[in-house]
């Protein structure tokens, strides 16, 4: 291709200069940033046969922010707030990795009551993100209407994580050795009320969604992702479980008082858009499961470790932190000099590895059904970004 | 599922380190020689790893690239991630890229160029990602005065193998490595000491 | 495909559409669930963690319990919060010894647009004098505006308290 037909930007160059010979003058065009079905700033440049992608090429880090520098930079407690800010859909799952990891690094114990409060929030932002994630994936595929009853059941797990932490999404409620405040009757007697609710809105959503012809025609055999290609790329959470592998970190490296809780671990073996979705509304029943046993279980005592410290300086080393969040394996890892700020701090996040082989997958598939591809992976861009 | 000691036998080791999973998240850090690494990373591959990330950390010696691997099926009571350390200088980091065995590290490699300046040999896709192309500074990479020395860190797990001083690229111009001031049998065995003062 | 197949899809198709349109058709008639904003309000303000502010003191109840130690401003992580301290002499000083400086709260200035609600301040105050406020429903059109001094804002609301008993 000659210089005077070359337009766009550096990496719409790079994608131009990839072009095989044969596959000359083929049209390539961009998808985002400013695309509704990207979820945020996500841009994805793609060369087309027709209709067909022939190749496909994600351009992020229009959100970046460089988390990783400020943690350098901030202490252990000021870095805090930042993890709700990384993925703003599951943010306690972020907020537990974080603490997770300090916690393993001090030596720290946590309260079995902490505990099981973590457990219940976390499950229950995870509801509140795959519902968001059903509205809005069944939006990309053009059925409106979903997205307005997920985001009436999302506001009232919303309403009663506001009742304790005192914010709608951006968390910060997780401390070094326990929860900011403790949980009271009234949100407890709520959680129970929400349970039941979603146990007869998820049937709902089954007539609604799950079974319609139109959905099943666009996600049955979309993307299909064989397993060896989801462990080539590290992909984690409901994209792998998807591919039929049952891992979940919950299980695979026990934190917290999960082990003592009894739950599945929803697979299906299609690999396709459709078996993506599928674990992803199976995992919001198990999560209604979990919230119900926590709650049975519920100790008392206290919310805080006493001994909490109130400047935290760990010992000189590294530790390496995994918990599963909404959309996978949330990884931290940090290397401690012994001084009050982190040595080096590294966020592992999900979706960056998920998103890593969509143009692997994308290849050979319409255009229309790149689009469903994108929403089934369940992306959240600042996440990606970090 | 093979252990993960059993997995690297054979395989020219500078320092082994094993770790406590309750203290520190993995179960075997290795701290490999670059011309290794292709090949660790191979037979992590065959016997069904899965990459988790790559990283850097800016260190007074180098620049230290960080992987983490993970198993899916390992049992419940022994987690499998697993660490490869290689060491690259400052003046030209480079290191092996293992994206065409891991195609996952692709996008975690060309980060690390983004935030360490790193670059990733026989990268098929070699470009920024996560940072404006025009941009050319490595955000991650600390001023001298703030670098720590690598052995500091090194010493944080219980060290199998001595540290051999001459298989790395740099200069080991440490007064003592902490590990090493820990095991004085391993010192007295390895020919650590000696090498360090043929250098001084 | 023949044409019995053709049909058969067909007819599964306009079922799982009769039954979604029944669930639509059904929660048509379900009372309204959302909340017309500014003619309605929603009832779980008390709840949420607006901006931060000082609380009216338990000691001083014409101010706040601050005793300008600093703590909250090392502790914010994004720096949003300034203290202006005004340094007094002692007003009935011993002759015999040195007079002692008293340090005053004279302005605690507050960017909200930096605040990002973490409550380390809040937490990490030694006299609790701070807290969150349910001020939520806050908007402005400049940046500027919503910087503000959280000591005249106290004494603002104390005024006020007086005026309406």
């Amino acid at each position: 291709m000659t210089t005077e037909t070359l337009c766009g930007d550096f990496y719409t160059h790079c994608f131009q200069a990839e072009q095989d010979k044969e596959h000359e003058g083929r049209l390539i065009i961009n998808m985002g940033p400013q695309h509704p079905s990207t979820h945020g700033v996500l841009r994805v440049i793609v060369e087309m046969e027709g209709e067909y992608i022939s190749r496909a090429e994600p351009v992020i880090g229009y959100l970046h922010r460089m988390h990783e520098k400020m943690g350098e930079i901030k202490t252990y407690h000021q870095y805090m707030p930042n993890m709700g800010r990384v993925d703003y859909l599951h943010a306690l799952a972020w907020n537990w990795a974080y603490i997770g990891a300090v916690e393993k690094l001090c030596q720290i114990e946590v309260p079995r009551r902490a505990e099981f409060i973590r457990v219940i929030t976390c499950e229950m932002n995870r509801i509140c993100s795959h519902l968001v994630w059903w509205g809005a994936y069944l939006l990309d595929l053009g059925a409106f209407t979903p997205i307005m009853y997920s985001f009436d059941d999302r506001e009232q797990a919303v309403d009663l994580l506001q009742m304790i932490t005192g914010s709608r999404l951006t968390y910060c409620y997780y401390r070094f050795g326990g929860v900011r405040t403790d949980i009271n009757d009234a949100f407890i007697a709520g959680t129970r009320d929400f349970c039941k609710l979603m146990k007869s809105r998820l049937p709902m959503y089954k007539d609604l969604v799950t079974d319609n012809y139109i959905l099943r025609k666009r996600c049955e055999e979309i993307g299909v992702l064989p397993l060896e290609m989801a462990r080539r790329y590290g992909a984690t959470g409901p994209v792998l479980r998807g591919s039929g592998q049952k891992y979940d970190v919950r299980r695979a490296e026990p934190y917290s008082v999960y082990p003592e809780l009894d739950f599945e671990i929803p697979a299906f073996p299609e690999g396709d858009a459709m078996a993506r979705y599928r674990v992803r509304v199976a995992e919001m029943e198990q999560s209604v499961r979990i919230i119900e046993q926590s709650l049975n279980m519920l100790p008392q005592g206290d919310f805080m470790a006493p001994k909490s410290p109130k400047r935290i300086k760990p010992p000189k080393g590294d530790v390496y932190f995994a918990v599963e969040g909404a959309r996978g394996k949330i990884g931290v890892y940090i290397i401690s000099d012994g001084s009050s700020t982190p040595y080096r701090l590294k966020l592992r996040s999900p979706s960056y590895s998920n998103l890593s082989l969509f143009a692997e997958l994308a290849k050979g598939t319409l255009l229309a059904d790149a689009v469903s591809i994108l929403g089934s992976l369940d992306l959240v861009i600042p996440e990606i970004d970090r | 599922m093979k252990t993960s000691e059993n997995l690297l036998e054979g395989l020219d080791i500078c320092a082994q380190t094993r770790c406590r999973y309750e203290q520190c998240g993995c179960v075997t850090a290795v701290f490999l020689d670059q011309v290794q690494l292709r090949a660790a990373a191979s037979r992590l591959f065959e016997a069904g790893y899965h990459i988790e990330d790559v990283t850097g950390v800016d260190f007074a010696e180098g620049i230290e690239v960080i992987y983490h691997f993970d198993h899916f099926d390992h049992p419940v009571d022994y987690p499998a991630r697993v660490t490869l350390r290689v060491l690259t200088d400052h003046e030209s980091p480079e290191v092996p890229t293992i994206s065409d065995i891991f195609s996952g590290a692709g996008w975690h490699e060309r980060e690390c160029f983004d935030f360490f300046g790193v670059t990733f040999s026989d990268h098929p896709q070699f470009r920024p990602l996560l940072l404006p192309a025009e941009f050319d500074q490595h955000p991650l990479l600390k001023p001298e005065k703030n670098r720590e020395s690598l052995y500091a860190f090194l010493g944080a797990c219980e060290p199998v193998k001595p540290v051999k001083g001459e298989r790395y690229h740099f200069e080991a111009s440490v007064e003592a490595p902490v590990e090493a001031q820990k095991t004085p049998e391993a010192l007295a065995s390895s020919d650590t000491g000696q090498s360090r003062s043929e250098k001084a | 495909m023949n044409l019995l197949g053709e049909i058969r899809e067909a007819i599964k198709g306009f079922y799982s559409l009769a039954v979604g349109m029944g669930v639509t058709g059904k929660y048509f008639f379900r009372p309204e669930v959302t909340v017309h904003y500014p003619r309605k309000t929603v009832d779980n303000v008390s709840t949420y963690s607006g901006h931060v502010e000082l609380q009216p003191g338990k000691k001083n109840p014409d101010g706040a319990d601050c005793i300008v130690c600093g703590t909250c401003v090392r502790n914010c992580p994004s720096g949003c919060l300034t203290l202006e301290v005004l340094e007094l002499m002692e007003e009935n000083p011993d002759l015999e010894k040195k007079p002692k400086k008293i340090k005053k709260l004279k302005a605690l200035i507050y960017d909200y647009s930096y605040c990002s609600l973490c409550g380390q301040c809040i937490e990490n105050c030694p006299v609790t004098a701070l807290g969150f406020s349910q001020h939520v429903y806050w908007a402005e059109f400049d940046r500027k505006a919503i910087k503000m001094d959280l000591v005249a804002r106290l004494k603002d609301q104390l005024n006020a308290k007086k005026e309406a008993m």
